[in-house]
């Protein structure tokens, strides 16, 4: 009787470890998915702030300051710098 | 009745003998598997180990992630951003057709494209490389289908610079393999790559890494920042572009340091090539703007005085018997040294040179930091060539004194010129501002660091009021801004034939100068290497000065220096 019961308790405990590995094993490969959709996204947020990065680029902003604005390039001698009152 | 124990009878003998040949049965298969087992693990141990070894663990790709190099107030240079590429291995492929298909529109390539590659290939192709996140998720999806088999994904790392070419030939480049190959990318490798060996990971049946403590990385990489203002940059290449499309020059460079720091906000260079900046690189005679390092000279060593009047010769100067050096640009008797300078006199530099002995001249125009570098540490960087001055002899002083029998670089002659800006203090060039390390710790690489005083002040303030002149009255006119004290010389310099002297139809224009006068904020260096249109520093550099400058103080807010300019 008392064999029996340390050969079930045996297996149980097999069972148990084996259950254990299986959960280990599919959190893992939860968070490797998971991991991987967090690179894309960061990819993909990398590349829109590039984007901004492009648009904020000096080249973009006075092209579209003078074709869409209409704005001109000031001389430096047409600024006229206020002193700080404080 | 007899009962005797060691009888047996026939029944219970059968029984025995047939549970005997029962067992032994039975044993049959487990002593095969345990033979077979033992054969396995004895005599095939390193096949199965392989096999097992290729089925459950994989070895992840290297990371390409690697550092960023930003401008001075944090504008991105250069980036890495993670792509994919894709291949196909043929022979996995279940239904060519439909996977072809699916290919062509999820990356927008041609079918024919594709069934091109397919023909060619062995057995494996990539049919794109440097996928985006999008068309990677769509590819991620299919690949646990059916119609996924055969497709093969690998992580990339490409190299981004979001503003294009700009500054491109500072940044350099870096390859697939994340081996900076020019420019900082190489000089700061070490810095900005991060080496990881290959790890070994588990992958579960349907090919998904599955995830380990072990995996982690810890980022070591930096980030580099650089001297360069990208604003300043930008209009530097812009008015570089522009003078590059109106005389079409060879070669072409500007330059713009804060003279009281020595840093570079700007180096531009034409054409363009990946970490190949002629700011550092270039070598070249200058010409006349180098007549602003030998008159400093003569006059901080006490040679010649500002109130001196240098006889012209008849505007035909015998140096040495058979070396007649002309001036072609006035009919003066004499010249004062600020006339010298405005009217570029080679005679008059000339004859200034000889009124120092050799040996000064040769220390003043080291102590400017001519013929060593300048250990501003960019690769490739040249040191130019100053001959000792025990092999000068009297037509060599006299041509050095306007700029020719020297060959210096970009980066030297405007680093000279910020010392004149900055009162005779030469500062130590650089290029790079800061380094953010991994950990947060940023370690400041620009502090201003004096290297010597080269001449004296008083030297400084009248050889500003000299060169303020040549933009006023001089060859320099082109360079003046509205509102701005400006100071400058120009240069036209012959340039070596091949066939020995110079080539008279091949020269080397440029212009050198700061602003404003009163306290110098940007000193400016352009240089047009044999342009095809014949053309002179003052026509052709000067005014490039001007078009960079202007945008800079107005965005810097540097106040004017003139009082009564009219509005």
């Amino acid at each position: 009787m008392k064999k029996a019961a340390i050969v079930i308790g045996f297996f149980l405990w097999m069972f148990f470890i084996t259950v254990i590995h299986l959960g280990i094993i599919r959190s893992g490969r939860t968070i490797s998915r998971l991991q991987n959709d967090v690179e894309i996204k960061e990819a993909r947020n990398q590349y829109l702030q590039l984007e901004i990065a492009r648009l904020s680029s000096p080249e973009t902003v006075i092209r579209f300051a003078q074709t869409e604005l209409g704005f001109r390039p000031l001389k430096p001698h047409e600024i006229i710098l206020l002193d700080d009152p404080k | 009745m007899i009962h005797n124990s060691s009888f047996t009878s026939p029944k219970t003998f059968n029984v025995k003998r047939r549970l005997n040949v029962m067992l032994a049965l039975m044993l049959v298969p487990p002593v095969i598997i345990a033979g077979k087992l033992f054969y396995m693990q004895t005599f095939q141990h390193q096949e199965f180990s392989s096999k097992a070894e290729k089925a459950i663990y994989d070895s992840l790709a290297e990371d390409r992630l690697r550092g960023k190099i930003f401008d001075v107030n944090g504008r991105s240079l250069a980036e890495s951003v993670r792509t994919h590429s894709c291949g196909i291995s043929k022979r996995y492929v279940q239904d060519k057709n439909q996977t072809v298909a699916f290919l062509s529109e999820t990356l927008e390539i041609p079918k024919n494209d594709i069934l091109k590659k397919w023909d060619k290939a062995a057995s494996f192709f990539f049919v794109a490389k440097k996928i985006k996140p999008d068309k990677y998720m769509k590819l991620a999806e299919i690949m646990r289908k059916p119609l996924g088999q055969g497709l093969e994904l690998s992580p990339e790392y490409e190299r981004i610079h979001p503003y294009g070419n700009s500054a491109l030939d500072i940044i350099g480049a870096a390859n697939s393999k994340n081996l900076g190959l020019s420019g900082i990318e190489q000089m700061f490798n070490k810095e900005l790559s991060q080496d990881i060996s290959k790890k070994r990971a588990k992958r579960s049946r349907g090919g998904d890494v599955i995830y380990d403590r072990s995996l982690k990385e810890k980022v070591s990489v930096s980030n580099i920042y650089l001297t360069i203002d990208e604003v300043a940059q930008f209009h530097a290449e812009k008015a570089l572009q522009k003078a590059v499309e109106a005389v079409a020059p060879e070669h072409a460079i500007a330059i713009v340091q804060e003279p009281a720091t020595g840093k570079i906000l700007a180096a531009a260079s034409y054409p363009v090539k990946d970490g190949q900046s002629l700011a550092f690189q270039f070598t070249y005679e200058p010409g006349s703007t180098f007549k602003t390092i030998s008159i400093a000279s003569a006059l901080d060593s006490g040679a010649v005085s500002i109130k001196d009047s240098i006889d012209m010769s008849g505007r035909n100067w015998e140096v040495a018997k058979g070396v007649v050096i002309k001036d072609k640009q006035h009919d003066k008797a004499a010249l004062s040294i600020p006339e010298i300078m405005q009217l570029s006199s080679n005679i008059g530099a000339g004859k200034i040179a000889l009124e120092m002995k050799p040996k000064d001249f040769f220390h003043y125009i080291k102590f400017f930091g001519f013929g060593n570098k300048t250990d501003i540490n960019f690769n490739g960087e040249s040191k130019g060539n100053v001959p000792h001055y025990n092999t000068w002899t009297r037509v060599d002083t006299a041509s050095k004194g306007y700029g020719y029998g020297v060959a210096i670089t970009p980066i030297q002659l405007i680093t000279a010129y910020s010392a004149i800006a900055n009162d005779g203090a030469l500062m130590q060039p650089h290029l790079i501002d800061r380094i953010e390390h991994a950990n947060g710790k940023i370690e400041k690489k620009s502090k201003p660091i004096k290297i010597r005083q080269v001449i004296s002040k008083e030297t400084a303030q009248i050889m500003k009021k000299v060169l303020q002149s040549v933009v006023e009255n001089g060859s320099g006119k082109r360079a003046q801004i509205k509102g701005y004290n400006v100071a400058g010389k120009t240069g036209t310099a012959e340039k070596l034939s091949k066939e020995g002297g110079y080539a008279k139809r091949q020269h080397v224009v440029s212009f050198c100068g700061f602003v404003p006068v009163s306290k110098p904020q940007f000193t400016i260096l352009i240089i047009l290497d044999n342009p095809a249109k014949y053309t002179f520093g003052g026509t052709a550099a000067a005014p490039v000065f001007k078009e960079i400058a202007e945008p800079l103080l107005a965005l810097k807010g540097v106040p004017p220096d003139q009082l009564d300019f009219e509005l």
